[in-house]
């Protein structure tokens, strides 16, 4: 079980490589110098903000968006290029194959964030600012936070079209920022019946905003490992409950 | 006939071609500078807006507006209008709103955006105090914002009242400059709040490691109780002229018609006089514990100036 599902990971990964998605860290890298050399120009005093700020603001960005595209694409494109009735007809199941695709697309970004991260801490000592603990963080906790994305993008995928999924995973990527808002406007609403739709939709929502540390990186604040942990077991916990929806449904589905 | 009409079509393309390029090049200039009239805040988006926009990118959004402020200033820096620094505080305002946190916005803005048109006439200052009020609002513990705050109040708002309270807290907190006391202790001896000024300076002087430090708040502890005095002489003063349409002759002509309970005595060991002002002041200083009046002794240094350019040959 073991061995077909580290092929297809690995395969997933191969593919990827080959839609020449490592372009993306070196338009991040081309970016990233242009914007630290313009930073240099524009800024005052607050150099080192900024450049943690773009470098892992832009690093977030790009592999949201690249979370989103290969998420919401991937089983889309295995069947238009019917790919995956040659996988279906051996004997993997449909579980296997979706969650060994998904290790696979993890495995792409992990690997695109740490080169990210690999270039981004290069430019930090180049311009000899200080590395702390929280850019650490804040690059670590991207990963879980694509993750959740990436979830929801394979469990919209198992039943819908590329736009479809794609859509719903940027919407959310902003509701589950914005999450608290739904909570506190909901919590001032006179009807209970309001108050417990809002607060049902929050807590259905993936809650990022609780995986984002780039706001401690841009302040220098450390995070202890105890807070940190028990926001990675909920990102974990929650793309399982993605990815069995997901199973779920496209083991349902029939490609006849 | 076929080679004669492409080399037709080559003949009218080229010129063509050439005066395009020639055209585009000679016409290409650097971006316009945008058409003002009367003085407008830039169209910035609205709030609400960018924190929806800039779900989970927060930070890069207020770097991208604090960067404009930046820039902002610097465009002041070559103009001579009064309006020169107000972008600078639309875009802090915004920074501010999306970071509060962002402490380096109202140290830098909060000093840049009042102008001086000249001669100490200043604008744009109620844009300042905003800023640093809600500095001060974000952090409260943070003694340099309350000391520009209370600089600005004071000196652009005339509020000594408010700029002595937030000198009070300033001069409690750690690392303060060490002038804040001495300032503070001013200021709410000049707003008749005594006690706290003493308090103030009392802590200080006992607490003052530094001899030097120690003597200062030793003198500023009697100069606080000489100002009580002098203050009482000075309501004695403006109810003796409100009554008698004049200033009086000698401290003891108060006494005898009952604005003075007695004669008031300088516990800095000099005499009480009454000044040609209708103000009242001691032998052992001619400092009273006021404001310092940065308007009036630019006016004064300019007519010292003129003066002396008048006396010189």
């Amino acid at each position: 079980m073991m061995r077909p599902f580290l092929a297809l990971m690995l395969n997933g990964f191969r593919e990827a490589r080959r839609n020449r998605v490592t372009v993306v860290v070196g338009a991040f890298a081309f970016g990233l110098l242009v914007a630290s050399s313009l930073l240099t120009n524009l800024s005052v005093s607050t150099f080192d903000r900024v450049l943690t700020d773009v470098g892992i603001g832009v690093m977030s960005i790009v592999l949201v968006l690249l979370a989103v595209f290969l998420s919401s694409g991937m089983l889309s494109r295995e069947i238009e290029r019917k790919t995956l009735f040659l996988i279906v007809s051996k004997p993997i199941s449909r579980a296997l194959f979706l969650t060994a695709r998904f290790a696979g697309n993890m495995l792409t970004l992990g690997a695109l964030l740490l080169a990210m991260g690999v270039l981004f801490f290069g430019q930090i000592a180049l311009y000899g600012t200080l590395i702390t603990q929280a850019q650490f963080v804040a690059i670590g906790m991207l990963f879980f936070e694509l993750m959740v994305l990436s979830s929801i993008g394979f469990a919209m995928s198992s039943f819908s079209s590329q736009m479809v999924s794609a859509t719903v995973t940027i919407g959310a990527y902003f509701a589950g920022h914005l999450g608290g808002d739904i909570y506190e406007l909901s919590s001032k609403a006179e009807s209970p019946l309001l108050q417990w739709v809002g607060k049902a939709t929050y807590y259905a929502l993936p809650n990022l905003s609780r995986l984002n540390y780039r706001v401690q990186a841009t302040y220098e604040i450390p995070t202890p490992v105890a807070e940190l942990a028990p926001s990675m077991l909920y990102a974990v916990a929650y793309s399982a409950v993605m990815i069995i929806i997901a199973v779920i449904l496209f083991s349902r589905r029939d490609f006849k | 006939m076929l080679q004669r009409s492409k080399a037709m079509k080559s003949l009218i393309t080229l010129p063509i071609l050439l005066t395009g390029l020639v055209t585009v090049a000679v016409l290409a200039e650097p971006p316009r500078e945008p058409p003002r009239g009367p003085y407008q805040a830039p169209l910035l988006p609205r709030l609400e807006m960018l924190k929806v926009v800039g779900a989970g990118q927060r930070s890069l959004v207020a770097d991208y507006y604090w960067l404009q402020a930046i820039q902002a200033a610097g465009r002041g820096g070559h103009s001579l209008e009064a309006t020169r620094y107000l972008d600078l505080f639309y875009y802090s305002d915004l920074v501010t709103d999306l970071d509060p946190k962002f402490h380096k916005v109202y140290l830098y803005s909060g000093n840049t955006i009042p102008t001086n048109l000249g001669r100490e006439t200043w604008v744009n200052t109620a844009e300042a105090r905003k800023l640093l009020e809600k500095g001060v609002k974000n952090f409260p513990e943070d003694s340099t914002l309350r000391l520009y705050l209370a600089y600005n109040l004071s000196y652009f708002h005339q509020e000594h009242a408010a700029a002595a309270e937030h000198l009070r807290i300033a001069a409690t907190l750690p690392n303060v400059n060490k002038f804040v006391p001495e300032i503070a202790s001013r200021l709410l001896a000049f707003n008749r709040r005594f006690d706290a000024a003493l308090a103030l300076a009392e802590s200080f002087r006992d607490n003052e490691t530094d001899p030097e430090m120690r003597q200062i708040f030793e003198e500023r502890v009697l100069e606080i109780h000489r100002e009580k005095v002098l203050l009482q002489v000075d309501d004695a003063i403006a109810a003796f002229q409100k009554r008698e349409g004049r200033l009086p002759s000698a401290l003891s002509e108060m006494v005898d018609k009952g604005d003075l309970p007695r004669l008031p005595v300088d516990p800095m060991g000099g005499v009480i006089i009454i000044g040609p002002d209708g103000k009242s002041g001691s032998t052992s200083s001619t400092l009273r514990l006021e404001p310092i009046d940065h308007k009036k002794n630019y006016f004064e240094k300019e007519r010292q100036k003129q003066q002396d350019a008048q006396v010189a040959p």
